[in-house]
Parts: C-alpha cells; structure tokens; sequence
C-alpha cells in the first residue's frame, strides 16, 4: 500500500522533470481546436517554416486548409491542398488529399474540380473501402453539373441495397424527369411576336405588359400616320416601337436563363433533400 | 510521523510544485532570442506574400522588449505588409518608427513619402522627402524625382522646375520616368482649360455643338439628333393641330426640357473635360511615381 502511494507520487512528480515531447502541432492544434482558425493557419505555417522534413509540410499544408475551410476561404483551401506534394505520400494520404479537395471543390462551388477528384479516388486502390461511401457525395456533384444520366446511374448502382425502396423510386422518378431547361435562343425568336417569348420563358403577366406596350406604339404611329402627322408617328411611334421590340427580345432570353437556373436549383435541392433524410453520408 | 501525514505532506509538496511552476511560466521575462526567431518568420511570411499572416504574428508579439534592431525590422515588415494590402495610412505609421540607423530605412522612408503622396497629403510627403539629404547619388536622385511628382500634382510648375534640375537621366531605374515627366509638365503647362460660357452659347444656336466643343462628339450628335427631332415634332404639331393641342404641348414640354438639358450638359461637359484631364495625369504620375521606387528598392 505504501509501496504504490509513493509509485504514484513519483509518476506524478515525473512529469516536472522531463520536458515534454515536443509535439509539432500541439500549438496549433489546440488553437484549431478552440476556433481560432487564423491563428492555427498561422502556426501551421509555422511548422512548414520550421519543418526539416516533406512529412511534416505535408501534414501542416492539409491542417492549414481545414483552417481555410472552416473560415470559408476554400480558394486558399484548395491552393494549400494543391502544393502538397503528392509524388513523395503514400496512396492512402494522397485518398485523403484527394477526398479533402473534393470536399472543398464542392463547397466553393468548383464542381468539375470536385467531380475529378472522385475520379482520381475511385482509380487509388487506398480509397477502395471509402468508394462505398462516396457515391452520395458524388450523386450532388453530378447534380450541380446536371449530368443527370451519370447521376442517375450512380444511384441505381449503389441505393437498392441501403434505401427504402419507396424513396428510391421517387429519386428514381425524377431522374426520369429531369428539370425541362428552355432555350434563350428560341424565346428570342418567339419575341418577334412581343410578349411570346416572355410566355414561353413563364412569365406570362411581363408578355402581356411587353405585348401591350409594343401594340400601342405601333398603334399611335400607324394612327398619327394616318392623320398626316408624318414625323410625330414615325419617330415617336416608330422609334418607341423599336426601342421597345428589341429590349423585350433581349429581356425574353434573360428571363429563360433565370428561369431555368431557378428550376436547376429547386430540383437538385430536392434530390439533395431526399438523398441526406435517407442517408447518412459519412465523408 | 504516521504514514497518512506522510501522505498529505507529500500531496501538498505536489499541488505547491504545480502552481509554482504555472506562474513562473507566465511571468517569464521576454527573451529576445525568441523575438528574433519570430522576426526572421515575419521576415519568411512578407517573403512568401503571406501578409496578413505576417500581421497576424506581428499582433501575437509581446510589447515589453527593448532592442531598436529587432523593433526597426518589426516595423519595417507591418509597414510592407500593410502596404501590399493597400492599408496606406497604416503602411506609414509602421514605416515611418523605422531608425536611421536600420538598414531599411532608406526604402521605408521612400515609400512611406510615397504613401502619403498617394493618399493626398502632399505637404506631409514634401516634409518628409526633404528632410533628408542622401550620401548615395542615385538615392538623392530619386528624392528630387519624387519632389518633381508631386510638384506637378499640386500645379506647381516653379517647383517642378526647380526639382527636375537635378534629373540626370542617366540611371537606368529613373531615365525612362524622367523623361515621362517632362512629357506630362509640357502636357499640363500646355492645357487650355476651354470655356463653359462658349459651350452653353454654342449649345443654345446649335443643340450638340457645346458637347462637340468639349470633344465629345457622340454626345453632341445625340444631343443633336434627340432636341432636333423633339422640335420637328413640336413644330408639326404646332402647324396642324394649333399651340393648345395636347400633343403641342406635350411634346414642346419635351423638347424645352431637352433643350435647356442640352445647354447644362455641354457647360458641364466642360467642367468634366478638365476634370478627366487632371484625373488622367494624376494617375499618370502617381503611377510613375511608384515604379522606380520598385527598381531601385526591389
């Protein structure tokens, strides 16, 4: 009993007379782990600086990007994750890099970045395991590239066995039916009649206005015209009309384009919505 | 003694340890070894461009240690971080604790003029410039150069030609600015202002002509174009449908309105023709201004 008092006590007083190991980013740890972010990024850089060895760069490099993440600055994120050097890691770390400028690409809105980083994964034998939780990440990137198709594969490849197979087939349902995108071409060419294209880009309440306004120009200058008020009805009427029939043309193909950017976004979100209530993704 | 006093006076000897050692820890004196360790990082960030971590270590540094070489570097490094993020007025105050004595100070000194010029405070910039007299040639060269720029931002041409005696076109980082300057000074001595007193009456015989004289021919067709038609119109309607027409009225409303707009626009035509022509040279100059200062600090 006295034997194990003083065992105690000497393991206790044993840490006043080691140092302690220094580790590297104990600093910088605690402070990420705190949520002061900055400061940790600048301690990262810290240990690149002091670092004698590609590892340890490696290392702090990938810890400084979580930093950038967490402050929503993924462009410096990515651009730290890009000057790992992938030549001199093992696959397994070169999968976790890969899978953090995914992440990353995704959340800066860099899709076609983010999509061939799950290319690069899905070709590492070190990311094998990982693939089988990697389909549902891939599934939102897809959609943000509208590759529906490739989408649509990707989930009748992987959800049958981990699904409900009621919201499988109502994902499988809108695949099916992918958002109806509407040309801004065609509604430029509908416009020659004033008020079609903004119909055809559904906004049927802006045609009419557009249509109306087109119809009395015309019909003032026709009129003033006709009452011999030669220069009143060409300039007024004519010039208004012009002015007015080319401006709703250019406004119809704007408006297709916010329409169908409004559709994209309602339908992927829905996809997303059934996807993440069903699953859990664990990346 | 009995075992269990042993006990707690061991525990107490081990709790008393542990706080002693915590509070040396914080009251330990600043090393300036450390300090300077931590300036050669600064120094390695402002390397790099990484200036708001430079900043950042900067503000981490404690305040409580005396040693002018590291305090002059320290500066030196905020100021040039602030400076590359466009902070002026901060890049200054940073620059300008740089001593004498550091080996900085000639390039902080320059910019931190520099700043102050670009910032609109040309006396503070003029001060500083000439109140110190440089042993090396090429950097009592630059001093008059600088001076010379900011003479013609003032419009002061006696002064520019005091400054610009001293050019001797024959360094490399200063000759091409040089010559660019006297360029500009003959552009600015040469300038004729033109009138707005002519611009409204040319506008009011012939709508457009003001805007064309201010040498914005576009506008002055348009102009043109747009109070012309206007008065046919008015003047059709006049003739045939007689001056109580709603239709005369309505569109000699319009061509009034559009008519008197013509006579304003081309008075402040003028006033914007000289105020492009001071902007352009403003910006021509400050920016030559900068680049040898690139040169001969790179």
């Amino acid at each position: 009993m006295n034997i194990k008092f003083y065992l105690i006590f000497i393991f206790l007083c044993a840490r006043f007379s080691i140092d302690g190991q220094e580790q590297v980013f104990s600093k910088a740890d605690s402070l990420y782990n705190t949520g002061e972010f900055q400061l940790a990024a600048l301690e990262y850089e810290r240990a690149i600086y002091l670092a004698n060895n590609n590892r340890i760069i490696n290392a702090a490099r990938f810890k400084k990007s979580n930093c950038y993440k967490q402050l929503g600055d993924h462009g410096k994120a990515l651009d730290e994750l890009g000057q790992i050097s992938l030549f001199t890691i093992k696959d397994s770390a070169r999968f976790k890099v890969f899978k953090e400028q995914a992440i990353v690409g995704y959340l800066g809105g860099e899709f076609s970045l983010s999509y061939s980083k799950i290319r690069q994964i899905e070709n590492l034998k070190a990311g094998n395991d990982y693939i089988q939780n990697l389909w549902p990440f891939k599934i939102l990137v897809l959609n943000e590239m509208h590759e529906w198709d490739k989408s649509r594969e990707t989930l009748k490849g992987h959800a049958p066995e981990i699904m409900d197979n009621e919201n499988f087939q109502l994902l499988l349902e809108m695949y099916e039916n992918p958002p109806g995108l509407k040309n801004p071409s065609t509604a430029k060419w509908l416009s020659y009649v004033p008020g079609l294209g903004h119909l055809y880009a559904g906004y049927p309440l802006e045609g009419m206005a557009s249509f109306t306004i087109n119809l009395a120009f015309l019909s003032f200058g026709a009129y003033q015209i006709y009452l011999g008020y030669y220069l009143t009805g060409y300039f007024i009427g004519a010039g208004g009309l012009s002015e007015f029939f080319f401006g709703s043309r250019a406004r119809a193909g704007y408006l297709v384009e916010k329409k169908n950017h409004q559709r994209v976004r309602e339908y992927n979100n829905r996809i997303k919505e059934i996807l993440l209530g069903n699953i859990k993704m664990d990346l | 003694m009995h075992f269990k006093t042993y006990r707690i006076f061991f525990l107490l000897v081990y709790l008393i340890s542990f706080n002693l050692s915590f509070m040396i820890a914080q009251h330990q004196p600043v090393k300036i070894e450390d300090i300077r360790d931590e300036k050669e990082f600064i120094a390695y960030l402002t390397q790099k461009g990484l200036y708001r971590e430079a900043l950042l270590a900067y503000d981490q540094l404690p305040l409580n240690f005396k040693n002018n070489d590291i305090q002059d570097s320290l500066s030196y490094f905020a100021g040039w971080s602030h400076y590359n993020l466009k902070n002026l007025l901060k890049s200054a105050h940073y620059l300008d604790k740089v001593n004498k004595s550091s080996v900085f100070f000639p390039k902080a000194h320059f910019y931190s003029s520099y700043n102050y010029a670009f910032m609109g405070k040309y006396d503070i910039a003029k001060n500083k410039f000439k109140a110190n007299t440089w042993d090396n040639e090429l950097h009592e060269e630059l001093k008059y150069f600088e001076l010379s720029g900011i003479a013609l931002l003032e419009g002061d041409f006696q002064s520019y030609q005091k400054h610009s005696e001293n050019f001797t076109y024959k360094h490399y980082s200063l000759k091409n600015e040089e010559v660019l300057f006297d360029s500009v000074y003959q552009n600015m001595i040469n300038f004729k202002p033109k009138s707005m007193v002519l611009a409204g009456v040319m506008s009011s015989l012939l709508p457009g002509s003001g805007k064309v004289y201010a040498g914005k021919l576009g506008e002055g067709v348009t102009a043109f174009l747009v109070t012309s038609i206007l008065g046919a119109i008015t003047a059709e309607n006049y003739f045939k449908a007689g001056p109580t027409n709603y239709k005369t009225i309505i569109f000699g409303s319009l061509f009034t309105i559009f008519y008197i707009g013509n006579i304003y626009g081309s008075v402040f035509s003028i006033k914007l023709y000289r105020e492009e022509f001071r902007m352009t040279h403003e910006h021509k100059i400050l920016f030559n201004l900068h680049i040898p200062l690139r040169q001969v600090f790179y």
